[in-house]
This record gives C-alpha cells, structure tokens and sequence, in this order.
C-alpha cells in the first residue's frame, strides 16, 4: 500500500489529476501545504476513487482559513496523524 | 521506525523546509526517530551558514541544527548540487580556488549514493518537494 503525498491545488494543477490515476484500491492519499485546497475542487474530489482514503492536514487547512470547509470525502488529520500514515503504509510518493 | 527525509525546497521559497521540519519534530513523540535528512537540488540552499532571517521568522539553518542535536540524525548536503549553487565547505572552497566558504558543521557534504544507503537502512522515507 502506498502513501500519495500531494501539495499542489487542483485549482492551478494538472498534478492532483495526475496523483489520483496513479493510484490503486488500498492506497490512501494525504493532501498537504496548497495541497489542502483540492478538499474544496468539487471537481477533483468526485472523481476520488471510492477505495482509496482522502486525508487532508489539519494544520495547513487551518493557516489557509480553511477548516470547516472540506469535501464530505476528506478526512481531516493533524500532523502526528500524517506521521502514522506514513509508518502504515509501506512506502510513499510525493506528487508535486 | 527510522525515517529518512529529502528536502527538495529552497529556505523560505517554499513550505518543504518547514513541512519537513514540523514532520521530523513529531517523530519522537510518536516513538519513531529521524535518522538522515538528505538535501538535494535546491533545498541545498538549507545548508547555508550564511542564512540571516529577520529576528521574528524562523531560522531554518539554526532549526535543522537544533534537530541534530536532539534526535542525532545526519544532515547529508549533495555535494554537486550544492558546489553549483555555490554552497561549499572549506575544503572545497580551497580545492577550487576559492577563499570563502558557508558550509560546516552540522552539515556534511556527500554524493547520492549515501541518500541511497540511508534509505535502505531506514524503514521509511519521504520527500519534502517545493
């Protein structure tokens, strides 16, 4: 299983399209730094695969102002989350 | 677990740095420890002594030093992608011609290979890109 570790807005990128056709059914992906924006892309986020689990830092929604307003399918997690996520999964990919 | 991260990102051009630097300090509450911190393309620019941030922003070369101190962990700079960005240690900076230099201790200037042999000995790594 694999980690997909993204920080680019779908708003302004090709890449998050990009990160979630790599992915396959068990991989989990966490949305990072101007990467939390693509947890407002209605666009991108209903084209999340239903088997794949959609993380976003908690931390950089909230510098962002963006906290209360993600996607049904994000999950939220803090920086310690993001670690374990990271122990869980036996590799991951930075997409950016 | 023992982690290696990359840093890919320029001192305060991007997030990597701090991202890589808030990543790194939870490790050790969470019962893992960073074991190398490898600096490549332009996140060689980290490794520069001579990074003087105004007094209320956060001193990235200070910060990754501070994290050597308290989890032990290298701090590995590419030797060529930092030679031609002009960050050097003294004996490279003699070895060219030079007569300054901004890299020393803490940080060690090594080839790709050791990025390589850290990840093998680590349990995981993960990149910290601009």
């Amino acid at each position: 299983m694999t980690l997909h570790i993204l920080n680019r807005s779908a708003f302004s990128s090709a890449t998050p399209d990009d990160a979630l056709r790599a992915t396959v059914p068990g991989d989990a992906l966490v949305l990072v730094e101007d990467g939390v924006y693509c947890a407002l892309d209605a666009r991108w986020c209903a084209s999340l695969p239903l088997d794949v689990a959609v993380y976003a830092l908690s931390e950089d929604l909230e510098a962002r102002g963006l906290g209360a307003r993600t996607d049904a399918r994000v999950q939220t997690v803090t920086v310690d989350g993001f670690v374990e996520l990271t122990a869980t999964h036996s590799q991951s990919i930075s997409w950016f | 677990m023992k982690y290696t991260l990359i840093v890919y990102g320029a001192p305060y051009s991007s997030q990597a740095a701090h991202s890589a630097l808030r990543f790194a300090r939870a490790l050790p509450g969470l019962g893992h420890t960073v074991a190398t911190v490898f600096f490549y393309h332009d996140g060689v620019y980290n490794a520069s002594t001579l990074i003087t941030p105004p007094q209320d922003e956060p001193h990235l070369n200070q910060a990754w030093a501070e994290l050597k101190t308290t989890q032990g962990c290298e701090l590995l700079v590419c030797v060529a992608a930092a030679l031609k960005r002009g960050v050097m240690n003294d004996a490279e900076a003699r070895r060219h011609g030079g007569e300054v230099h901004n890299l020393g201790e803490p940080f060690e200037l090594t080839g790709v290979g050791q990025l390589l042999a850290s990840a093998q000995s680590s349990d995981r790594t993960v990149t910290f890109a601009p």
